[in-house]
């Protein structure tokens, strides 16, 4: 789980597959990213095969509360095989995701013109 | 340590001194017999000259000797010293350990107890084999492990032994085999008082059989009618856990089934769900309307647990509706896996139409509406069915699933789910459940 500050965005890139042994771990590291970026998130997904419902969880708190505070958080890396968990909890209907992390990034270039 | 010489120094002065008399006795008389048979003066005098540097010679050297015992004497006594003092942390730390130690011999018998020891144990503990302490001799594995230790081998074992009033006491031990030149001997033993720690795993292994046989007892027991037949099974991960379902008939001709998926497992995912359940009849029998029933268990949920805590909850369902006088079926799937519903001819899957509920404040689900024919079944099952067939390919399970069904009409919940869950390794890492509606006309 590591963070990349770009210009004007900052993303969080997760490498292993999310569950309960790493669950709790994931959810402060979210919390940290969500503290301490600026106001341009990603999720970036791309390399995890499996998460949890407590993933789930975590992600979807994480959109509510970067919204609260201004900023707005997306999932890029949305694929097989996670693509299938995430049609059927339709996050889509209250967070944007992406099938990869440059359509991410394209999404809040766009937003800054 | 240093081996002291034996051959001290003080034996040797003494041989050197005796020997000294002898020799100077020698010459006395050796002097005066010569004196009196006359002997000339120079000869004298060289004689006497002699003699001084031989006294001062050995003057000398009983000096030195004595010297060097000095010596050997301070650096015995440093040496013992030291030693006294090492013997005296050892031994504290022995004795005021607040784990058990002692010692035994290579025959078993116990040599030294520390005080713990003897708190436990009471004060007839030495000189006796230790096999006396043992609270079931046929089961114990001690006697086994000694035999190992004799050998040279530290060993880490598990014993129950019996206290001074006669109680268990659960230890987990380490004997250390004594090992002098490479020969055993005795060995020491310490060991961890866990009896508290054993109880306390008993008494929250009972809580949670209780606590299980009571998640089980609320599930809705099958319901029989003319038209329909509901039944479903429920094996939690570890006992206990976050999946409900449940069923009610809503007037002569309607009938509400809903299952439900708290997310995480395990205890707390049983409160939740627990929780939920005491709203679900009121909501389905009273409230009736799926978009109704759905809006308020999201509100409720969203409320509830998620106005101040940390980390979200949240819980996946699946509400149906089944009406026999119109034959059709509502249904809301709040991402929960697909439901299936099984007719002659065609299988429907009631697909995910909505977000968990818990997550947004508030939601506006539509419901869908399938028609049904004179016979059909609904297969409803969480995700952890589908997990226990394939970890990776959601579809390939639920298929699975259906063609399961298909060729067993016949069976009954438990009689699929034994299918289902014939070949793959019961690591159950997620509860499961299962509920089969079926409606004939």
């Amino acid at each position: 789980m590591k963070v990349i500050k770009k210009a004007l965005i900052d993303i969080l890139a997760i490498n292993e597959e999310i569950t309960i042994k790493n669950n709790e771990q994931f959810r402060i590291t979210m919390g940290k990213f969500l503290n301490e970026s600026e106001s341009n998130l990603i999720l970036d997904l791309s390399h995890v095969s499996y998460l949890n419902s407590s993933g789930l969880g975590v992600i979807a708190d994480g959109a509510m509360k970067a919204r609260k505070n201004g900023k707005e958080l997306v999932v890029a890396g949305i694929t097989p095989p996670i693509d299938e968990i995430f049609e059927i909890v339709k996050f889509n209907t209250f967070m944007e995701l992406f099938p990869s992390l440059d359509q991410a990034e394209n999404y809040f270039e766009q937003k800054a013109q | 340590m240093k081996q002291i010489n034996r051959l001290s120094g003080s034996k040797w002065i003494g041989i050197l001194l005796v020997a000294y008399v002898i020799m100077e006795l020698f010459i006395f008389l050796r002097l005066s017999y010569r004196l009196r048979s006359g002997m000339d003066i120079h000869r004298f005098e060289s004689y006497q000259t002699m003699s001084f540097l031989l006294h001062l010679l050995l003057g000398i050297f009983i000096v030195w000797l004595f010297w060097k015992e000095r010596k050997e004497t301070i650096q015995k006594n440093a040496l013992l010293f030291d030693l006294e003092q090492l013997t005296l942390r050892h031994f504290t730390l022995f004795d005021n350990n607040l784990y058990l130690a002692l010692v035994v011999n290579n025959d078993g018998i116990i040599t030294e107890t520390n005080k713990r020891v003897n708190d436990v144990l009471g004060d007839k503990v030495i000189g006796f084999h230790f096999e006396h302490l043992l609270y079931h001799k046929e089961t114990s594995k001690s006697l086994e492990n000694f035999e190992d230790v004799l050998e040279g081998i530290m060993v880490d074992s598990t014993e129950i032994i019996r206290d001074k009033h006669g109680n268990p006491v659960y230890l987990e031990y380490k004997s250390i085999p004594i090992v002098i030149d490479g020969k055993t001997n005795g060995a020491c033993v310490i060991a961890k008082d866990i009896t508290e720690k054993k109880k306390m795993e008993e008494d929250m292994k009972k809580d949670l059989e209780l606590a299980t046989i009571l998640q089980q007892s609320v599930l809705c027991k099958p319901l029989v009618t003319e038209t329909v037949h509901i039944e479903g099974q429920y094996i939690p991960a570890n006992n206990i856990g976050g999946d409900m379902y449940v069923w009610y008939k809503i007037s002569d001709h309607q009938y509400g089934v809903l299952i439900m998926d708290v997310m995480g497992h395990g205890v707390s995912a049983a409160l939740v769900s627990m929780s939920i359940r005491a709203l679900l009849e009121g909501l389905i029998v009273r409230v009736q309307d799926p978009v109704l029933v759905i809006e308020t268990l999201n509100a409720h949920m969203h409320k509830l647990f998620n106005d101040h805590t940390n980390s979200l909850q949240f819980f996946t369902a699946l509400y149906a509706v089944a009406d026999t006088k119109d034959m059709n079926l509502t249904y809301i799937n709040a991402g929960h896996p697909p439901g299936l519903l099984i007719q002659t001819g065609k299988t429907e899957h009631l697909n995910s139409n909505c977000v968990p509920l818990g997550i947004l404040e508030e939601i506006k689900p539509t419901a869908e509406k399938l028609p049904l024919k004179d016979s059909a079944q609904l297969i409803l099952f969480t995700d952890g069915l589908l997990e226990n067939i394939s970890i990776s390919a959601m579809n390939t399970a639920v298929h699975q699933v259906k063609e399961t069904v298909l060729a067993n009409s016949n069976l009954d919940s438990q009689g699929v789910l034994q299918i289902l869950l014939k070949d793959t390794e019961t690591n159950k890492q997620d509860d499961i459940s299962f509920l089969k509606m079926v409606i004939s006309k």
